[in-house]
């Protein structure tokens, strides 16, 4: 045990800043050391529905380390969408709004027996206000990675100030192994639920590799995400949920210290 | 039964965590520093990993010997601005604890 205990960090811990993301989907516990800065660049392809669809959700986001478990971050979004209707294919561009997202550090992935931190986002935009919590867990064991996370997100409709009725509910799970100090190849798998009045929507999965790496100064995360058969189908007749979701989604994750 | 899985699962993640120091480590700390005890060499592993996990994943300080740590805290301390008093500290800790051995 002990000699397990002295490997728990070899290597890794020379890779660049604590808060780099090793998994495009899947957050850890990592936040900014006080006064430090990073800018993140988000692009999410998310392609094919039950015809043809490509959205990028894009999103420039400003990261600041406020104490020394608590992170601040301002996000501009953006997406841009190419879809059938009717005979034709409609391509749009819209402004996503803004968000802000606040992350507080409970327990350290290595000084403790498990890392915790929790997580709220707020996202504004002309028409809609969404409202996000995280719980964050992870583990790092010799070259191992292990992260989960369990995400609740509530979308306020501004109109009349209606409430959507409408909740997501997803579950992540990630593990990754440093092939190098730098390199980190791993796996995710995420479970996307849609809950109504009415009942359980869907609840869609999820699973695909993960690449990562990271300088001193920098990093560049991208996960690939195929979706696999529904637990629970939107429409008997298909296995993938493709009303709502996408055959594929992809993640590129690019970061730099300012 | 239903809580045993998760107990014993947390009990093994403890085990690959950063150790805490043990009266074996206070009496190795004190032939260098007396007035160390087990309050000190706490807030020190405190110290530690307030101020050092925000710039990397925490170092596991059996990984390099004693002799080893100064230097390289030296370096790092300038990038996270320790202060003189918590460089001193960190230092403590790790130095000491580099030699940690799990009890029997």
């Amino acid at each position: 045990m002990q000699r397990l205990v002295a490997v728990a960090a070899v290597g890794v811990a020379t890779a660049a800043a604590a808060n780099e993301r090793h998994f495009g989907f899947t957050y850890e516990t990592a936040v900014l050391p006080p006064g430090e800065r990073e800018v993140e660049v988000w692009i999410t392809p998310r392609v094919g529905r039950e015809e043809h669809y490509l959205r990028f959700d894009n999103r420039v986001e400003f990261e600041v380390g406020l104490m020394d478990r608590l992170m601040t971050a301002f996000y501009l979004n953006g997406n841009a969408l190419s879809e059938r209707v009717g005979d034709g294919l409609q391509s749009s561009f819209e402004f996503a709004g803004v968000s802000s997202e606040w992350k507080y550090k409970l327990l350290d992935p290595v000084a403790d027996p498990l890392g915790l931190s929790i997580y709220g986002e707020v996202t504004w935009s002309p028409t809609v206000v969404e409202l996000e919590a995280k719980l964050i867990l992870d583990k790092r064991i010799g070259r191992v990675l292990l992260a989960a996370n369990v995400v609740v997100e509530q979308e306020l409709g501004l109109e009349l100030n209606r409430v959507a009725p409408e909740t997501d509910i997803e579950l992540d799970l990630a593990a990754g192994y440093y092939l190098t100090d730098r390199l980190i190849l791993g796996l995710e798998l995420r479970n996307v639920n849609v809950v109504v009045p009415a009942g359980w929507a869907y609840s869609a999965l999820y699973f695909g590799p993960t690449l990562a790496y990271a300088r001193e100064n920098w990093w560049v995360s991208l996960s690939i995400q195929p979706q696999l058969p529904a637990l629970k189908r939107s429409a008997p007749a298909s296995l993938l949920v493709l009303d709502d979701q996408e055959r594929f989604n992809a993640r590129l994750l690019f970061s730099l210290k300012i | 039964m239903r809580l045993l899985a998760p107990a014993l699962v947390l009990l093994l993640l403890s085990c690959v965590s950063l150790p805490h120091p043990s009266p074996a480590d206070v009496a190795r700390a004190q032939r260098t520093w007396p007035q160390a005890d087990l309050a000190t060499l706490e807030a020190a592993r405190a110290t530690y990993v307030t101020r050092c996990s925000g710039c990397h994943l925490l170092y596991v300080p059996t990984e390099r010997a004693p002799q080893q740590w100064p230097a390289d805290l030296l370096k790092m301390s300038k990038k996270a601005k320790l202060k003189p008093a918590e460089l001193e500290q960190i230092e403590r800790f790790v130095t000491v604890m580099a030699e940690h051995t799990e009890s029997p």
